[in-house]
C-alpha cells in the first residue's frame, strides 16, 4: 500500500511523465521492469530503493544516484537521445560494473 | 567489438559454474546503444532483398553481360587524379601513419593506464579499425599510403639493402594472413584486454617484429602481399570501393572510378588461402554481432545447464580456465568452418546444375568474392552509430593524449553526444545498406558465373543455389540487427 502511495506521488511529481520503481535486495535487482520503454522527448523517472549503500549508473546519459536504505532515490531523465541504454551497479570500489545490468531504458524515435 | 560480458552464476548442486565477471571499464569503452532493427523495417528489408533479387534476375536474363573491365573510369589525367596520384601526396600521408604509430605506442606505453582516459586505444580500436575500415570501403583504401610498418621499413632498408633475398613459397599464398586475422579476431572479440593501452603496446610490438622480420627476409612487397594481415583485409574491403590506384607495378599507376563493388570481379579466381581470408573475414563479422543476440546467451545458459557438458565444464573451470573464453573461442574457430562448409557445399550444388564445365576450385575461388559486400553492408550497419559515439572519444583524447591532465587544442574537457545520431537515421541506413549490399552480391555473383562459363545458360543455372545462399546470408545479417544487444 505505502508502496503504491509512493508510486502515485512519484507519478504526479513528474508532471505526465513515467514512473518506474525499482528495488533491489543484496545487489540483485528484486522489483522492476527488465526494459524500460520510452519515446524520445518523454520524462521518466527511475525511482531506486536498495537495502545497501550502492550506486547506480545509467549509461550513455551517464547519470549516477547514491541508493542507500535511508530511502527511495529518483534518477530523473529527459529522453532525448534515443537508444538501448544499460543500467547497472557500480561496486563499492569505484567505478566497476561486477554484475550484468539491472535493466534497460530503450527510447524510440518519435 | 563485443561487450558480452557479465556475471552469470548457476547452482547446479554444491557445484558452481561462472562466467568471467566484467572487469572495471567495460561499460565505458565498448558500449553499444543501438536498439533493435523493429519489425516493420526488418520486413520491408527482408521482403526488398527477396523481390530485387528476382527482378535482377529477370533483367540479366535478357542482358547481354559486359565483364568486369569495362566499369571503370581512368581518372588519372584530370585534376583529382593529379591530386590523388601526387607522389608528395603519399608522401605525407607515410608521414602521418608514423606520426600516429609513434604517439599510439608512446601514450600506450607512458599514458595514464586506462581505455577512455588514454588516446592509444581509441585510435586503435575505433578510429583505425573500425573508422578507416569505413572510408577504405567507402571511397578508397588508402593503408598502403598509411602503413606505418611499410613505410619505417622501407626508410630503414636503404641503409641495408641486401635484405629480403629468401624465396617466398608461393604455395603458402596468404595463409600468414589467415593465421594473423583468426589471432587479431582472437584479441578483439574474446580476449578483450587490448583494451588497456600497456597490452595495446605489446600487441604493436609483437607485430611489429613479426612483420619487419617477414619484409627482411622475403622482401618488403611480398611480406606485404602475403603476411601483413592488415593490407590484406584493407585490400579487400577496398577492392569494394570506388576509388582505387591500380597496376602499381607500373611506372605511372592510374587512379580509376568504378561503381561500388566492381573491384570484387576478378579477372583470375583468387589464392585458395585468399578463399579461406575471405571466409574468415565474413564470419568474424558475423560472430561479432551473433555474441551479442539473446540467442547466444541463451546458448550460454543451456550450455551450463547441460548434464553432459557440465562435467567438462567444471573441470576447465577447476583448472582456471576462463569458460566463457573457451566458449567463445571454440565458437570463433567454428564459424569459419560452418561458414566455408555451407558455402562449399552450395558451390557444389551450383556446379551439378550448371555442369562440370569449370572446376570446383575455380568456381569457389572466384565466387567467394561476390559475398563481401553483404557482409561490407552489415558491418556498416552494426558499427554505424559505435563509430559517431565512441569516435567522439578522440575529441577530448586529441587535446590530453597521456591523460596527464594537459589541454593542448582546448577540447580536454569536450563529453560525449549521445543525440548526435538518431536511432531512425541507423535504421533507415542499415536496410538501404543492407538491401543495397546485396543488390551487388548477386551483380557480381552474375557477372563472375558469365565470365566463368562464358555460356549463358549455365551461367543462369549455376545462379540459383547462390542466390539463396546470398538471401540466407543477408537474411541472418538482418536478424542480428533486429535483435536487441544483450551485455551479460
Amino acid at each position: 500500500m505505502a508502496f503504491a502511495v509512493l508510486l502515485y506521488a512519484v507519478a504526479a511529481h513528474a508532471e505526465g511523465g513515467k514512473a518506474f520503481h525499482f528495488r533491489i535486495v543484496a545487489g540483485h535487482l528484486k522489483e522492476g521492469p527488465a526494459v524500460v520503454r520510452v519515446s524520445e522527448g518523454e520524462t521518466v523517472s527511475l525511482i531506486w530503493s536498495s537495502d545497501q549503500a550502492t550506486r547506480i549508473h545509467l549509461h550513455g546519459y551517464n547519470l549516477l544516484v547514491d541508493v542507500g536504505p535511508g530511502g527511495a532515490v529518483e534518477m530523473n531523465v529527459l529522453a532525448k537521445a534515443t537508444g538501448r541504454f544499460p543500467v547497472s551497479l557500480h561496486d563499492a570500489k569505484g567505478d566497476g560494473h561486477a554484475n550484468k545490468p539491472l535493466t534497460y531504458l530503450e527510447v524510440h524515435p518519435k | 567489438m563485443s561487450r558480452v560480458r557479465g556475471t552469470e552464476i548457476f547452482l547446479l548442486g554444491s557445484m558452481v559454474l561462472v562466467w568471467n565477471a566484467a572487469p572495471a571499464w567495460a561499460h565505458a569503452f565498448g558500449a553499444r546503444y543501438d536498439l533493435p532493427l523493429p519489425l516493420g523495417f526488418y520486413l520491408s528489408g527482408a521482403g526488398a532483398v527477396v523481390a530485387l533479387t528476382f527482378v535482377i534476375m529477370a533483367v540479366f536474363a535478357s542482358d547481354t553481360s559486359r565483364s568486369g573491365n569495362d566499369y571503370g573510369t581512368d581518372l588519372t589525367r584530370t585534376a583529382v587524379g593529379a591530386v590523388l596520384l601526387n607522389r608528395y601526396l603519399r608522401g605525407f600521408l607515410g608521414m602521418i601513419g608514423v606520426l600516429l604509430f609513434v604517439l599510439i605506442v608512446a601514450t600506450g606505453a607512458l599514458g595514464v593506464q586506462s581505455p577512455i582516459k588514454n588516446f592509444a586505444p581509441t585510435m586503435v580500436w575505433v578510429i583505425w579499425w573500425v573508422g578507416l575500415a569505413f572510408f577504405v570501403a567507402m571511397i578508397g583504401n588508402i593503408w598502403p599510403a598509411l602503413n606505418p610498418w611499410n613505410t619505417l621499413f622501407s626508410w630503414a632498408s636503404r641503409f641495408l639493402p641486401h635484405m629480403g633475398q629468401a624465396r617466398y613459397p608461393s604455395a603458402l599464398g596468404v595463409w600468414p594472413s589467415v593465421v594473423l586475422f583468426v589471432i587479431f579476431a582472437w584479441l578483439e572479440l574474446v580476449w578483450e584486454r587490448g583494451d588497456m593501452p600497456g597490452n595495446l603496446v605489446c600487441l604493436i610490438a609483437a607485430y611489429s617484429a613479426l612483420t619487419w622480420t617477414g619484409m627482411a627476409v622475403f622482401g618488403r612487397q611480398v611480406w606485404l602481399s602475403s603476411g601483413e594481415v592488415f593490407n590484406q583485409a584493407f585490400g579487400l574491403l577496398g577492392r569494394f570501393a570506388p576509388l582505387a590506384v591500380v597496376d602499381q607495378k607500373r611506372s605511372v599507376p592510374r587512379l580509376v572510378l568504378r561503381p561500388y563493388g566492381a573491384g570484387l570481379l576478378p579477372s583470375a579466381p583468387v589464392h585458395s588461402s585468399m578463399r579461406f581470408f575471405v571466409i574468415v573475414m565474413l564470419s568474424t563479422v558475423t560472430f561479432d554481432g551473433f555474441v551479442e543476440t539473446p540467442l547466444w546467451t541463451g546458448f550460454l545458459d543451456w550450455l551450463v545447464r547441460d548434464q553432459t557438458v557440465r562435467p567438462f565444464l567444471l573441470w576447465l573451470q577447476g583448472h582456471g580456465f576462463d569458460l566463457l573464453a573457451v566458449v567463445k573461442t571454440i565458437a570463433l574457430l567454428a564459424f569459419p568452418c560452418l561458414f566455408l562448409g555451407v558455402y562449399l557445399g552450395f558451390c557444389a550444388v551450383s556446379i551439378a546444375l550448371a555442369g562440370p564445365a569449370v572446376s570446383f576450385r575455380d568456381f569457389t575461388n572466384t565466387l567467394i568474392l561476390s559475398l563481401v559486400p553483404i557482409a561490407i553492408a552489415y558491418h556498416v550497419s552494426h558499427y554505424l552509430s559505435y563509430l559517431m559515439l565512441a569516435g567522439q572519444l578522440i575529441i577530448p583524447l586529441s587535446s590530453d593524449p597521456f591523460g596527464w591532465g594537459w589541454d593542448l587544442i582546448g577540447t580536454a574537457g569536450y563529453t560525449m553526444d549521445i543525440t548526435v545520431i538518431n536511432a531512425k537515421t541507423v535504421w533507415y541506413t542499415a536496410v538501404v545498406a543492407i538491401v543495397l549490399g546485396h543488390v551487388l552480391a548477386v551483380w557480381i555473383a552474375h557477372v563472375q558465373a558469365v565470365s566463368l562459363y562464358r555460356n549463358k545458360s549455365r551461367a543462369l543455372r549455376s545462379q540459383a543455389p547462390m542466390l539463396v545462399l546470398m538471401v540466407l546470408y543477408t537474411m541472418i545479417s538482418l536478424w542480428i540487427l533486429s535483435q536487441p544487444i544483450i551485455e551479460g
